[in-house]
């Protein structure tokens, strides 16, 4: 396997793991020092901004908190260069509170050694804005 | 590993753009290209055809906006895919800063752009850009 097919599959298994509300195996997959940025503007969006590991965390189990059944990830495409990976995928779920969670994503990994390092995501954060936040 | 072609010419159309030679970029698009971004707002969709890209998206931008910049941070080459993050620096007529953080999925074809998916945050753009149909009019003599 190249070094691009592996990284694919790191990629892929991070949000397996997830969608499997296996955060341990989630973050095995992750550097100690690695950066997770969520999009948004802070003012608009609660949940922007830069996130070391043990925040990630935390905010992780935030969301499965309120999404019970989980958080249903679908892969629509993959494509690597270098230490680089970008993954497209879907998110579906139904918060506690009965709100449907359905995003699209485009997520953007550097992943070296066999380790996540750098984590940019890309969502419809009015999507996710109305459904986790707006009144 | 050296960019791939497809990648140079992306790569080379951005630059264009930033110099104000947006020509070339659709000169790049198939008359056939499909623009998606994401989500569910005003600005949001698929558009069908270079004709619909301009018109029902790019033209009402024109209007929003006074002054449009998007700067090129990544490539990822991936051949026929090329992806690509970008970092916007715009301002509205009413004096506003749109600064948007995109990442582009783009679909090559012969050489030229099929799709072209979008992906930003589309809460900023309905605080700022507002309603897309508010500056849309009907379809207009070709670019």
């Amino acid at each position: 396997m190249t070094t691009q097919e592996n990284n694919k599959r790191i990629a892929r298994q991070f949000f397996e793991h997830f969608d499997k509300q296996n955060l341990d195996g989630a973050f095995s997959l992750m550097a100690e020092d690695a950066q997770f940025k969520i999009p948004g503007k802070p003012a608009e969006s609660p949940s922007a901004g830069a996130y070391g590991k043990d925040r990630l965390r935390r905010l992780f189990e935030r969301v499965l908190k309120n999404v019970p059944d989980g958080v249903r990830m679908t892969f629509k495409s993959a494509i690597a260069e270098g230490d680089m990976v970008a993954l497209e995928m879907e998110g579906l779920g139904k918060l506690s509170n009965g709100r449907a969670y359905n995003n699209e994503y485009v997520i953007l990994f550097v992943i070296r050694d066999g380790l996540i390092r750098e984590v940019r995501e890309y969502n419809d954060t009015l999507h996710a804005y109305n459904v986790w936040h707006a009144a | 590993m050296p960019l791939s072609a497809n990648a140079q010419l992306i790569a080379r159309l951005f630059n264009e753009v930033a110099k104000g030679n947006g020509q070339v970029f659709w000169e790049h698009v198939h008359d056939d290209a499909v623009w998606r971004t994401i989500g569910t707002g005003s600005w949001s969709g698929t558009f069908k055809g270079k004709d619909s890209i301009i018109n029902d998206i790019f033209r009402p931008l024109g209007r929003k906006l006074v002054s449009r910049q998007t700067d090129v941070t990544r490539i990822i080459d991936g051949g026929e895919v090329i992806v690509v993050q970008a970092k916007g620096k715009n301002l509205t007529h009413g004096g506003i800063a749109y600064d948007n953080d995109y990442c582009f999925v783009i679909t090559m074809r012969e050489g030229k752009i099929a799709t072209y998916e979008e992906y930003c945050d589309t809460e900023l753009i309905a605080n700022v850009l507002g309603d897309r149909l508010s500056t849309w009019r009907p379809a207009e003599k070709k670019a």
